[in-house]
């Protein structure tokens, strides 16, 4: 199938470009092949369809690249869980059994260990605080500085009764007032 | 056909599809010939109408009938081919000196002509031309198509379209008479 140059009604293209105007009418040298407009529309409209449904495998690629985002988020939210959870684990400091140790065991970890001491007292239980002399090894002048209120924050009161200091002093020197 | 009937059809998408057989059965010929002028080869002018078409499927409900259904078409399928010209450029990069080259490859292979030879001549003479220049003869020259729905398709004005066409033609007398 051909498509001819058409007659153009230009009288200036004969004017000025005369060679160019006599090939009005010819073919131009490229040709489509037999019958190839009767089935374009068809064949077009094939692709049309093709493109428009998707595959079995496009489907699952597409599910595939939405599930990416929600991959990446879980994996991230495991390793956040993961690291905290192995910097508690490496924070904690343990806890020995103080029920399996002597006294001196304890006073020795309690030289060592900086934890807080109302908690190691709390994990003593009664009887092994109770087999702690602890008087006998600190020195009465010690005790008398703590009781002093020198350490003691500003505004602290001591809410002893006279019964209360009669008490300690018979502990700290031996003797009854 | 009345063109605002089949537009509503168009974008109906129970008569789409009857509708858009008819659109393309209406200016396939045309639309195949404006890409065949610019990409010479039949299979690539085959593929690029399509893809072309294709394109104006999934965009005709978005069109607003600012423009003739005609001309629409022609900025599309004119834009795919050039797109194809420049993906051919690029890839075939060192092999050919430029697209011209490449063109004047295929005019060369499905030239249907012998004996007189002064079309393949003609059609040598407009490959050389610039793209805009080009264009502008190729839809003046064989499509005898109107300067202003040129404009609306290739983009710029009247007047500078006629000059691109004015310049054209000199070249390709002076080309043909072999000055």
């Amino acid at each position: 199938m051909e498509k001819k140059i058409p007659y153009h009604d230009d009288p200036d293209l004969k004017e000025i470009a005369p060679r160019l105007a006599a090939l009005q009418g010819k073919p131009l040298p490229l040709a489509a092949p037999e019958g190839y407009f009767d089935s374009f529309a068809d064949r077009l409209m094939e692709k049309v369809k093709a493109e428009e449904k998707p595959s079995g495998n496009g489907g699952a690629a597409s599910l595939n690249r939405k599930m990416i985002p929600v991959s990446l988020a879980a994996v991230l939210i495991l390793l956040v869980l993961f690291s905290v959870s192995a910097w508690f684990t490496t924070q904690r400091t343990p806890v020995p059994d103080f029920s399996q140790l002597t006294p001196e065991e304890i006073l020795a970890e309690l030289e060592v260990a900086y934890l807080d001491e109302e908690f190691l007292i709390n994990a003593m239980g009664d009887e092994a605080l109770a087999s702690l002399d602890l008087e006998s090894q600190i020195p009465p002048e010690s005790i008398s500085e703590y009781f002093s209120g020198e350490d003691l924050p500003e505004g602290f009161e001591f809410d002893l009764q006279p019964d209360d200091l009669d008490w300690l002093d018979s502990k700290i020197n031996g003797n009854e007032l | 056909m009345d063109e605002q009937v089949l537009i509503r059809q168009l974008q109906d998408a129970r008569t789409r599809e009857s509708a858009f057989r008819l659109l393309v059965k209406e200016y396939q010929e045309a639309l195949y010939w404006q890409v065949r002028k610019i990409v010479i080869s039949h299979d690539d002018a085959d593929d690029v109408l399509q893809n072309a078409l294709v394109k104006a499927w999934k965009g005709i409900e978005q069109f607003r009938g600012e423009s003739k259904l005609k001309t629409w078409l022609f900025r599309i399928a004119t834009n795919e081919a050039l797109t194809h010209l420049r993906r051919e450029k690029s890839r075939n990069l060192g092999e050919l000196a430029d697209i011209q080259d490449s063109l004047l490859h295929s005019l060369e292979q499905e030239s249907v002509m012998s004996g007189d030879e002064i079309e393949v001549k003609l059609q040598r003479a407009v490959i050389s031309l610039p793209e805009k220049q080009r264009l502008v003869f190729q839809m003046k020259y064989y499509d005898e198509m109107k300067y202003e729905e040129m404009a609306e398709v290739l983009g710029g004005t009247v007047g500078s379209l006629k000059a691109s066409f004015h310049h054209a033609v000199k070249k390709i007398e002076s080309f043909l008479t072999g000055d």
